[in-house]
């Protein structure tokens, strides 16, 4: 039975780890902020203020007489759809998605470690269903920096790597390219694609909370490992490996999205990885057999929908496998008596 | 047992309250939702389906009640769908010549109101049990029911994803055309669910219950061979209470009776049930169960301790839960006479759930069926 003091320290944990999510999400929305002016930074504050908006309603109108924990969860979505969005998106539509993942997809279950999907993921996906064409048109970088501009260059389809990749384009890797890749200076989500950036991020996670990292190494790997065995286009496997890994918004969610504390998330290291596995293999067959150009927030929903059941299985075939010690008591008396009697 | 399933002849209201709101077919009972969520993406092509299937709803239960009482039970449920083709069809070719948009819109999902679940539900439980004028105003009550929701549902779809209400433009809210997907049709499903239950609580609380007792799963009876002098288990067979109780709240609270905890289950009794019953529920309970057992709060120093652990009843496990008083040694004699009789104990991986759950469900909705088929004296209704 839990005591008050217990869950106390709980509610403060969560807090923490929250906080501790939106500190990492600084330096991507630097890197925005860098790339894309006043904009981007615009939208990262209406979508972070929406959500806490969105929550602190949500609250008062189905539980009025309660004063539930504030986590901070609520920023944490809406910095995440902001973040994977193009910064030329429209404000009233990022604000909606944000509504989606607040009201749809967080508050009928009480709170993101309730509900059964990761509300970021939701609300994504939901921008992507409905407004596809603005998802999906990155800008073009600005040319000089222009920190304070409130305009960014119109989207343009089919400007992303992801698109490329997806309508067959290869590309021949040199380390101005690379360069390019990892520090994210190409059309894309805004705050997504400084791969840099985001393995700093990941390096603070792995003082943190390291134990979220088996499921960003196991989705990252599933990734790797499908790109560098069925490269698409006419790309090496070494290039695709690379170019799928640092297109859209693959390691922002690896850190972000798949390793989310949701309602069924699996907690012991091996079921972390598997988890991630499982989501990297099916964010990778909606990237060659989906329609959009990324489908990552649709694997992490799938993942979080299926994963349960999955999960269960699994486990039953890893007990099945590695079987129990049929009678405790007599492997000890082998070690001890039994023992001497071999001897 | 018959008698229980009796319809109460209540007064009229009543009818419509339960029709409309408290059994409300789709957001309560779950039932024919899916043109709603497939084909109601505007509020016109709801209306259309919603009259339509009103027709064919009043139609056949009047027609089931008045006629098909006697007749065998396949050949009515054939009968219901028949009934609803010919409604249907000169709708249909009259959509095709006159409003071929319409048609495309509610596409297959208009066909296929003719094979309605709940059509043919409401036919067997109520209709060929009761009077037609009885039969009349639930079906009434029931069509209301589905169709407000219906009308509601493809209100809502068509307001948000196509910024339009009746085909006329309302430009408040940029469409978010996802909602006129599926998963849209879910989406507004839930909310109305919840918001249904939110007033039945607040305006009708003494029908409250009524709509939790119909999302809970059917009672599963266990059959405990017990003394009633003694209340010691025996060789005599009697009727256990209802396990329900332990089966949902496994980690939480047992209301085991104290037969089942002081007492060694017999070599003839019926396991099987018990630990199928024990994982009909979620599979976290069976864990829980193992959890508190074999905590380390509460060891179980039993050799076969591992063994048992699936093998056995969570009731057998539950009772040397709830007996912490008890020495370790009784509860390990306990356990270890459940394992005498390893033939009645289903085969399956220790400490997960039987594989086999599925077929339980079956055998408990064939027993659900059979009960439906009893005979059952018709009911009047007594105010109008």
């Amino acid at each position: 039975m839990p005591t008050e003091k217990t869950e106390l320290s709980a509610e403060k944990q969560i807090k923490k780890h929250y906080l501790n999510l939106l500190f990492m999400l600084l330096a991507p929305a630097v890197m925005a902020w860098y790339y894309y002016g006043a904009q981007a930074l615009l939208l990262l504050a209406v979508c972070t203020a929406g959500s806490a908006l969105f929550d602190l309603v949500g609250v008062k109108f189905t539980l009025p007489r309660a004063k539930p924990p504030y986590d901070f969860s609520a920023f944490f979505t809406g910095a995440v759809i902001a973040l994977m969005l193009p910064a030329s998106f429209p404000l009233g539509r990022a604000a909606i998605g944000c509504a989606f993942a607040i009201i749809v997809a967080k508050m009928p279950f009480g709170s993101t470690h309730n509900a059964p999907f990761m509300p970021a993921a939701a609300g994504f996906a939901f921008l992507c269903v409905c407004w596809p064409a603005e998802v999906f048109n990155y800008p073009a970088i600005a040319d000089k920096f222009a920190l304070f501009r409130l305009s960014t260059a119109p989207g343009v389809a089919g400007s992303s790597l992801a698109s490329m990749l997806q309508v067959g384009d290869s590309m021949r890797l040199s380390p101005i390219n690379i360069l390019h890749l990892l520090t994210g200076s190409i059309p894309g989500p805004m705050g997504s694609g400084a791969i840099l950036v985001l393995l700093a991020a990941a390096f603070y996670f792995l003082f943190t909370r390291a134990s979220a990292l088996y499921n960003s190494f196991g989705f990252l790997f599933a990734c790797g490992v499908v790109a560098f065995l069925f490269p698409r286009g006419a790309n090496s496997s070494l290039s695709s490996l690379v170019l799928e890994l640092c297109s859209g918004s693959l390691v922002f969610a690896a850190l972000f999205l798949v390793n989310a504390e949701t309602a069924e998330s699996p907690q012991k290291p091996l079921p972390r990885l598997m988890f991630g596995m499982f989501t990297g293999l099916l964010c990778m067959l909606l990237r060659y057999f989906g329609v959009f150009e990324e489908g990552v927030c649709f694997a992490v929903l799938l993942a979080n929908a299926v994963w349960p059941f999955a999960g269960i299985r699994l486990d039953k075939l890893r007990k099945s496998v590695i079987k129990p010690p049929a009678n405790p008591l007599a492997e000890a008396e082998l070690e001890t008596g039994g023992g001497a009697d071999a001897r | 047992m018959p008698a229980n399933r009796k319809q109460k002849a209540g007064p009229l209201q009543d009818v419509f309250l339960k029709g409309i709101l408290v059994h409300n077919p789709i957001l309560v009972q779950v039932i024919g939702i899916c043109p709603v969520v497939a084909a109601a993406v505007s509020l016109r092509a709801a209306a259309l389906l919603a009259g339509i299937y009103t027709l064919i709803l009043i139609l056949t239960e009047v027609i089931a009640s008045a006629f098909l009482k006697k007749t065998i039970r396949w050949v009515r449920v054939t009968l219901y769908m028949l009934i609803g083709l010919v409604v249907i069809s000169p709708f249909s070719c009259y959509l095709e010549k006159n409003n071929a948009g319409i048609r495309i819109t509610v596409g297959i999902y208009l066909s296929l109101l003719a094979a309605n679940s709940l059509a043919v539900l409401r036919c067997e439980k109520i209709a060929v049990k009761n009077t037609v004028k009885y039969t009349f105003f639930d079906s009434l009550a029931a069509s209301i029911g589905y169709s407000a929701v219906f009308l509601l549902v493809g209100f809502i779809r068509e307001l948000v994803g196509n910024g339009t209400i009746w085909d006329k433009p309302v430009r408040f809210l940029p469409r978010a055309s996802g909602m006129l997907m599926p998963f849209g049709g879910f989406i507004v499903l839930g909310f109305l669910a919840a918001t249904l239950r939110a007033v039945v609580i607040r305006r009708y609380p003494q029908h409250a219950k009524a709509m939790m007792i119909q999302i809970n799963p059917m009672p599963v009876t266990l059959k405990v061979p017990t003394d009633p002098a003694t209340d010691k288990i025996s060789n005599d067979t009697a009727e256990a209470p209802v396990i329900n109780t332990l089966v949902t709240e496994a980690g939480t609270e047992t209301d085991v009776p104290e037969a089942l905890e002081n007492a060694d289950p017999p070599a003839d009794s019926e396991p099987v049930n018990e630990n199928e019953t024990s994982e009909a529920e979620e599979p976290g309970v069976q864990d829980k169960a193992e959890a508190i057992t074999h905590g380390e709060d509460n060891p179980v120093p039993s050799e076969s301790s591992e063994e048992d652990s699936g093998e056995h009843s969570s009731i057998a496990e539950e009772s040397s839960l709830n007996t912490e008083q008890e020495p370790p040694q009784e509860a390990s004699q306990t356990q270890a006479a459940h394992t005498d009789t390893p033939q009645d104990q289903p085969e399956g991986i220790p400490g997960h759930s039987n594989p086999d759950l599925i077929d339980q469900r079956f055998m408990d909705l064939l027993h659900f069926l059979e009960e439906c088929d009893t005979p059952s004296e018709g009911n009047k209704l007594t105010d109008s």
